[in-house]
């Protein structure tokens, strides 16, 4: 159901249009959220975002956004801006806050930015062709920092079984990474 | 490169990245995600519940779009309930806590049917949890029809009645105190009264109160409300109260004793003929002990809250509190009492038959939207207590109808966070209010 249905569905039956836009959504929000506040914030904080996303959303919506073309641009606007809040509220180390500015991406060390967003690319490339369900396990793993019994449990399998997989998933995506440059020998070793 | 490195620099990743990550990987356990719906839930002002019909065109209620099924309230922060108004007609919250709640009363000979669990089969279900219930369901219950009535004193009844009861408790509080007489006490007389409505209630009200200073006293007949208690009695105990489950004998045990002392020495308001206090919650603060007593006839509750409607066009429904109230002090004296059930009653019907606990949670389970999810505090069986009224509008007389109630004392939902869903126990009939107190 793309953003137009759900935003008719809102206005036709709100019980129903709300559930579907948090289902459709909620781990694109989540996905946001957690990509600016993974450095500084607990899982609480995070989860009191994304409740504060869709909150905004909903009351948006309620307030006569209701024909907004395009919803999922209009939910990342609002995640992004209010991650950006709790990033401010929540960051100890004022530099790194204050590198963060309102409009999401500092404009400046261009150059440095599209690298590291090239360098970025290729690992999610790499975890990709590990397949499933390792690229997830790793995911969890690595990115959002899910412990093993987390995972088991998303996935379906026991956590001595993921542990092995994180292991042999691990050693596989070395591999793809030192061939795609993005390790050396010495780290490897 | 570390494994934990692997995303150092996935921070403030560019769309493309992000819409990657949530495509290889949705990270929240169901538990979170109800959670978040909790918290969306509170902080959306406009959230509003819904209980959805089978008819589209009918709507019981308001909308409601989420409720955590994880969310259990802990023994120390949990379900906060209103069971009376109390002089101080306050709220009172209560924690909730486990299982069943088989009062047992101090006459032994005349016990009622406990509430048989073993045989209940009471499943949670995808929208109600009931392991944190109180489950309150006598086996075997005679159940009937009935219908209650404010009950009318004579100046001469009241005056005898209050002025007894009343002086035993300046003994027992005072010892050798100077007893209350008439003169103590200032009368008024009506002979209609303001229902909850505003509507006209022609009766013959007598009403007094005791004018000392060492001693509160009243009896208010709007309500069959008596209330006595020293005039220090500090009446913030009434707070954080919580419900006496089967597991807590001692509370049980001191509250059976309080039982016995309020049918003695408070028997003109206390000791009504065809009903019989239970342990209903508790609270102990500032070195007393404070009792909610529920009000049983026959073995089944009298219900005990207060309603307003869900749907904002339709009036509130209010009853009687049908508790009666007892406050301890550190030396085991009781210095405050609270009657609030004084009601004659008639039994219009019995019913043969009614339908089963499982049957009652699966008529709410079928009833409430499947996008709701709710923690019961407490399964009742219970007399349901409606306004009976003739085409003029005019009270009658209030009905006793058998439902099984379903209290829920943490919604989560802003504008309703106490709920009561009701099944007529007759005929499967469902209904659903907004606790008020």
């Amino acid at each position: 159901m793309n953003g137009k249905e759900i935003t008719a569905l809102i206005r036709e039956d709100s019980v129903s249009g709300y559930k579907k836009l948090f289902d459709e959504y909620k781990n694109y929000v989540y996905a946001i959220v957690y990509n600016r506040l993974r450095s500084v914030a607990a899982r609480e904080d995070i989860e009191e975002c994304v409740s504060d996303v869709f909150a905004d959303i909903i009351i948006g919506l309620e307030n006569g956004s209701s024909e907004i073309a395009e919803l999922s641009a209009y939910i990342s606007t609002i995640a992004k801006r209010k991650a950006i809040r709790y990033y401010h509220r929540l960051a100890d180390d004022k530099a790194s806050s204050e590198a963060m500015n309102d409009e999401f991406r500092a404009d400046d060390n261009v150059s440095e930015t599209a690298e590291k967003n090239e360098r970025d690319r290729v690992i999610l490339r790499c975890i990709k062709e590990l397949g499933e369900p390792d690229s997830t396990i790793i995911i969890m793993r690595y990115y959002y920092k899910r412990n093993s019994t987390e995972i088991a449990r998303k996935i379906g399998s026991k956590p001595a079984a993921v542990r092995k997989r994180i292991e042999r998933a691990l050693d596989k995506l070395r591999g793809k990474l030192k061939a795609a440059g993005m390790i050396d020998k010495e780290e490897d070793t | 490169m570390k494994d934990f490195e692997l995303f150092s620099g996935f921070e403030n990743a560019p769309d493309d990245i992000i819409d990657d990550i949530e495509k290889m990987c949705a990270p929240m356990s169901e538990c979170e995600e109800r959670r978040i719906f909790k918290r969306i839930q509170q902080k959306s002002s406009s959230t509003k519940v819904i209980f959805e019909t089978d008819n589209a065109d009918e709507v019981r209620g308001v909308d409601i779009y989420m409720k955590p099924k994880w969310y259990k309230p802990v023994m120390a922060a949990v379900a906060a309930i209103a069971v009376i108004g109390g002089i101080a007609g306050s709220m009172t919250l209560m924690k909730n806590m486990n299982k069943t709640s088989p009062y047992s009363n101090a006459d032994s000979s005349d016990e009622r049917p406990l509430a048989n669990t073993d045989k209940l089969n009471i499943a949670n279900t995808e929208k109600l949890n009931f392991d944190n219930a109180i489950i309150n369901i006598p086996s075997e219950p005679e159940v009937y029809q009935l219908t209650f009535d404010r009950i009318e004193w004579t100046k001469s009844e009241l005056t005898k009645a209050c002025l007894d009861c009343t002086n035993r408790f300046m003994q027992s509080l005072y010892g050798t105190s100077v007893p209350v007489t008439e003169k103590d006490l200032d009368y008024y007389y009506l002979d209609s009264i303001e229902g909850d409505r505003g509507e006209k209630i022609e009766r013959n009200f007598y009403s007094l109160s005791l004018n000392r200073e060492d001693l509160i006293a009243w009896y208010q007949h709007h309500a069959c409300f008596y209330n006595a208690g020293k005039s220090d009695t500090d009446l913030g105990i009434n707070k954080n109260i919580s419900y006496i489950n089967d597991a807590d004998e001692e509370t049980i045990k001191k509250a059976e004793t309080v039982i016995e002392k309020l049918s003695t020495d408070f028997k003109e308001f206390f000791a009504i003929s065809d009903y019989k206090m239970v342990p209903y919650a508790g609270n102990y603060e500032n070195g007393c002990q404070y009792y909610v007593f529920g009000v049983e006839y026959n073995g089944i509750l009298l219900d005990n809250n207060y309603y307003g409607s869900l749907d904002a066009n339709k009036l509130s429904t209010n009853m009687a509190p049908n508790v009666a109230e007892a406050i301890v002090d550190s030396e085991g004296k009781i210095i405050y009492v609270t009657s609030y059930y004084n009601w004659t009653v008639t039994k219009d019907k019995t019913y043969d038959k009614i339908i089963s606990a499982e049957e009652a949670c699966k008529i709410v389970d079928d009833e409430i939207s499947d996008h709701v999810n709710f923690d019961i505090s407490r399964l009742d069986l219970i007399y349901r207590i409606d306004e009976v009224r003739d085409e003029k509008e005019k009270v009658l007389s209030w009905s006793g109808t058998p439902c099984y109630k379903f209290t829920v004392n943490q919604s989560g939902i802003a504008a309703h966070p106490r709920l009561s869903f009701f099944v007529n126990a007759v005929t499967g009939e469902f209904s659903s209010f907004s606790i008020v107190r």
